[in-house]
């Protein structure tokens, strides 16, 4: 029988287990650069996209004009968006700061103007049941 | 083809219903509270293993197919998925690896148990997306404990089994 003289361990099964180290670790790696950047901010106006910047992208920062009924103006970062400014009458979305994180948004509601943070890779914090 | 004997049927089938209760003690382990969920020690790998050792390698994928189907019945379709593609391509690359007469049983035992784990995440990555890659460091850092207990687990339990003659084919 061929397995009667197999030693229990031999230093062959380390270059094994280095082989599966190796590899996990390189599967983390992967996901922890994939992750890390992937913002889009969705830029939509009556509901149809207007704009769609990843926010890895952006070079310091970024500004863009939605023109409109009332024009507004988004100031994006590479790590936040927030609306300069709005020409509307309320200035709600102007007041709501900026967002930072996936599944946040400003709204403006009379220019119909929404902004929202999306995640290319995850859709959810985190699910649980 | 060589003819299918009777023994090398009870043998596998023996085998088969040693590696469908390892699955269900498993199963009914709780979940420890350091490890993620679905990580398991992997205890039937110790028959497919034993299996691939002691038979042939169709013997061990007879187990893997009816392991596979034990997880359709209790756990569903997924789970039937995921046992399949994990314990064919365990099975296969412990075959491989046992070509090598150098290699020992932890060298068998951990490239079945990291195979494992690959195919399961394989799956859960058709279902889902990549992210499952970063869960899948962490299932292959374990399975290099896990293929060492279960190739201690098949070290110790061949040479016993061996004795008896009934395997000695």
């Amino acid at each position: 029988m061929k397995n009667r003289e197999r030693k229990y361990f031999s230093v062959y099964d380390i270059f094994i287990i280095l082989i599966a180290v190796a590899a996990s670790v390189l599967a983390l790696l992967s996901q922890i650069n994939a992750d890390s950047d992937a913002l889009n901010c969705v830029i939509r106006v009556k509901g149809e996209i207007i704009e769609c910047v990843e926010l890895s992208t952006v070079n310091e920062s970024l500004l863009i004009e939605v023109d409109g009924e009332f024009p507004v103006s988004v100031y994006i970062t590479d790590y936040s968006v927030r609306v300069e400014s709005a020409s509307c009458p309320d200035k709600l979305c102007e007041h709501s700061g900026e967002i930072t994180r996936s599944g946040q948004s400003i709204v403006c509601l009379p220019a119909k103007v929404s902004i929202t943070l999306e995640s290319t890779k995850n859709e959810f914090d985190a699910v649980v049941g | 083809m060589k003819k299918l004997s009777t023994i090398k049927i009870t043998q596998t089938a023996m085998v088969s219903a040693v590696a469908l209760v390892l699955s269900y003690i498993e199963m009914s382990l709780p979940d420890l509270p350091f490890v993620l969920p679905g990580m398991k020690l992997g205890l039937s790998n110790i028959a497919t293993m034993f299996a691939l050792t002691a038979m042939s390698l169709p013997s061990a994928l007879v187990v893997c197919i009816v392991k596979a189907v034990f997880a359709l019945l209790m756990r569903g379709f997924t789970s039937f998925l995921m046992s399949l593609c994990g314990g064919l391509l365990s099975v296969f690359a412990m075959y491989l690896v046992m070509r090598f007469k150098h290699i020992g049983y932890v060298g068998v035992g951990v490239s079945g148990a990291f195979c494992h784990n690959l195919g399961q995440i394989l799956v859960a990555f058709a279902f889902t997306d990549s992210t499952v890659f970063a869960y899948f460091s962490v299932l292959g850092l374990a399975s290099i404990v896990t293929g060492t207990v279960t190739a201690l687990a098949v070290y110790i339990i061949l040479p016993k089994v061996l004795s008896i003659g009934l395997y000695d084919s």
